[in-house]
């Protein structure tokens, strides 16, 4: 079962590993195989529309291509859905959901932000309210705590805690959707680095009942190897030294440098995929995302859609050598 | 045997930023930089990665400081540097049996399902339990400078806002009203509020609240004293703040945010620590023919190949500089006269305490320095 043919794709990774460019490439990605998508953020986050060139953040939907929207939503946009949706309170919403004791409350119960916020997100999906958009696919921009795992047992935390009345029964409605393989993926971004692929293969090895989620790790920000077949490093390195122009040894130090690099790389991403597989239990498709030398313009982010497109579509797990 | 240090004259420095910028690793390194400047230095820590708990060779960084051993750094006037790691759950429950009357209301409250709940989950309660924390390590007499690490967020400012949320429940006057009215008193749209309130979560949430305030009702007035001291800490002179940023991601907006709120609040602002700045290679003007031709052993194709790619390389090193420079200009436009502490790009990190005291001279209390 391909990635793309689920309806909700969460992306999950620690803070600076560019979950956000990778949500937004993998929404192009899904957008040129004809899927309306959103890249949606929650808790009034608006890396997307930072990094679009958009100014600020925006509930309504914003089309950032042909077929790819964004959505910021925080909590309090979708309290008022929540009320009149699930408590029928239509004509008393605004009375009490804008109460400073209401307020007091709903800020009080753990994990009822994420609650609503997710109850919304399904709505979205399944629902069809007239004045929604119907987004073939969503993808799911985490936010930076606990990995952005936290979210996905704020349902299973909130039934647990309530046990009856319209909270938990949200909380079973998106715990069913959460829960379900053939609906939701979880996407890890991680980087080719030592420290992030300790941590990636921690936070697999800690998903528990959510592994079977896991549909695939983006490694991002990887520096491709600048030289062609052929060259070998140490001999070029070799001719190049007995050269007297003044720029060669500068330009050795930093190819040394880089070589270097992407030799840790390599060593990172080998032992990603060597020990992904003993932690999940089954083989997980790795993806490259390559490096931009600074923070990445729209065009960036169409030719990441590109080699995610490029990654999904092929049959097997993407085997590109490093070294 | 040195004298107890005096609260007053503690040294707090407090590492901000937004998630992923190298934060925590920037807090080791600035107790290492302090303990070798000869100070007695404790650090605390939030979900340090494995490898930074072991670069601090601290098997299992608890709650408590435990003593980081300095002798391989082979320091002449080293002070002495001790880490610990935030347990936010602990530490509540701390606080928690400190400010209790009794043992027995202490033990109903840790087993309450709502406690538990706010403790382990509700947003803010790591920002909070870290400043607890903050204050316990100055007021302890064992330090001089205390250096406070902040749990990842999506905003700085998250650090200062977040705890609010927890401090509004133990807010007895709002949220008590709802779960123990008292006859007669409520008025008519907060008694709707309790109807609905009670609606949506159940009886067993309403009954697990109304325990809660009935138990937190026994708090002591320590409790809210304790509240403001945080509050006056986090404002006093001898508290700074840093700024931490990534280069290639300095997120402005961000920083601006979180400066402007410094200021309006009469905090002390420290500067920017911005990490991982790519040096300037320095390559002179070069054209491809100017570098040697093929050897025999290499294809002549393949070998221009190289070369060009040897000076796509050097291009796009220059893109990095350029582009770190002008991010960092930009950071620190609107407060000019902010030291800007420029950390170089360490490669794949800091393995070990020799690397946490490498980056340090690139930290205060050392000079102000620019990578090159």
């Amino acid at each position: 079962m391909s990635l793309l043919s689920r309806k909700l794709i969460v992306i999950a990774g620690k803070g600076g590993v560019g979950r956000t460019t990778t949500a937004i490439a993998l929404a192009l990605a899904a957008a040129r195989q004809g899927l309306y998508t959103a890249v949606l953020e929650l808790n009034g986050a608006s890396g997307v529309p930072e990094l679009w060139g958009f100014s600020g953040r925006d509930y309504a939907p914003r089309s950032l291509a042909p077929n790819v929207d964004t959505i910021s939503m925080s909590a309090l946009d979708t309290l008022d859905d929540f009320g009149i949706r699930r408590l029928k309170l239509d004509a008393l919403v605004r009375v009490l959901f804008h109460n400073r004791v209401m307020d007091a409350f709903l800020d009080a119960v753990p994990g009822l932000h994420d609650l609503i916020q997710l109850g919304k997100v399904n709505s979205l999906l399944h629902e069809n309210y007239p004045q929604d958009p119907k987004y073939d696919l969503i993808v799911l921009d985490a936010p930076a705590t606990g990995h952005g795992l936290t979210l996905l047992g704020a349902a299973r935390n909130m039934a647990d805690m309530t046990r009856v009345g319209p909270f938990y029964e949200e909380a079973r409605r998106i715990e069913a959707i959460l829960a379900d393989p053939e609906h939701t993926a979880l996407v890890i971004v991680t980087l080719p680095e030592e420290l992030p692929v300790n941590e990636t293969l921690q936070l697999a090895g800690a998903l528990g009942p959510d592994q079977d989620l896991l549909c695939a790790v983006v490694v991002n920000k990887v520096l491709p190897n600048p030289l062609p077949p052929g060259v070998a490093w140490p001999r070029m390195r070799e001719v190049l030294a007995a050269s007297d122009h003044p720029a060669v040894p500068p330009l050795l130090s930093l190819a040394d440098r880089t070589a270097e690099r992407h030799r840790d790389q390599y060593h990172a991403f080998r032992r990603l995929s060597e020990e992904l597989p003993h932690v999940i239990g089954r083989e997980v498709p790795i993806g490259r995302l390559h490096r931009v030398p600074h923070v990445p313009t729209r065009n960036d982010l169409a030719q990441l859609g590109e080699q995610l497109d490029a990654i999904l579509t092929r049959a097997s797990p993407d085997t590109e050598e490093v070294a | 045997m040195t004298e107890p240090a005096e609260p007053s004259t503690v040294r707090v420095e407090v590492c901000c930023g937004v998630g992923g910028v190298g934060k925590t690793t920037t807090a080791a390194a600035l107790a290492v930089g302090n303990a070798l400047a000869g100070h007695r230095v404790v650090v605390l820590t939030i979900d340090p990665a494995k490898r930074l708990a072991d670069a601090l060779s601290v098997e299992e960084l608890g709650n408590e400081p435990s003593e980081v051993d300095l002798s391989e750094l082979e320091a002449e006037g080293a002070g002495t540097l001790h880490a610990l790691m935030l347990d936010r759950k602990k530490t509540f429950d701390d606080v928690i049996r400190r400010f209790t009357p009794s043992a027995d209301v202490a033990e109903r409250l840790l087993d309450n399902r709502y406690y538990r709940a706010v403790s382990e989950r509700l947003g803010g309660s790591q920002e909070y339990m870290a400043m607890e924390k903050l204050y316990d390590l100055v007021h302890d007499g064992r330090w001089d400078v205390v250096v406070v690490d902040t749990p990842p967020t999506q905003h700085a400012l998250d650090f200062f806002k977040a705890p609010e949320r927890v401090r509004r429940v133990f807010d007895r006057s709002v949220l008590g009203a709802l779960v123990q009215p008292k006859r007669g008193l409520l008025a008519m749209t907060t008694r709707r509020i309790a109807k609905t309130a009670q609606r949506m979560v159940g009886d067993r949430v309403m009954n697990d609240i109304g325990e809660f305030f009935q138990l937190i009702a026994g708090l002591s007035a320590g409790f809210r004293d304790r509240g403001e001291a945080v509050y006056g800490l986090l404002r006093a002179t001898e508290t700074r703040y840093y700024l931490v940023a990534s280069a290639a991601a300095p997120e402005r907006t961000d920083a601006l945010a979180f400066l402007e709120t410094l200021k309006g609040d009469g905090m002390q602002f420290s500067g920017f620590v911005v990490n991982r700045v790519f040096p300037d290679p320095h390559v002179p003007e070069v054209h491809i023919e100017e570098l040697p031709g093929a050897p025999e052993d290499i294809d002549e194709t393949a070998w221009h190949g190289a070369l060009e790619a040897l000076l796509h390389l050097k291009d796009e090193a220059q893109e990095t500089v350029r582009a770190h420079r002008a991010a960092i200009a930009e950071l620190s436009e609107h407060v000019p006269e902010a030291p800007v502490w420029q950390v170089p790009d360490l490669g794949d990190g800091v393995r070990n305490l020799g690397g946490l005291a490498e980056m340090s001279a690139w930290l205060p209390p050392n000079e102000e320095r620019v990578v090159v």
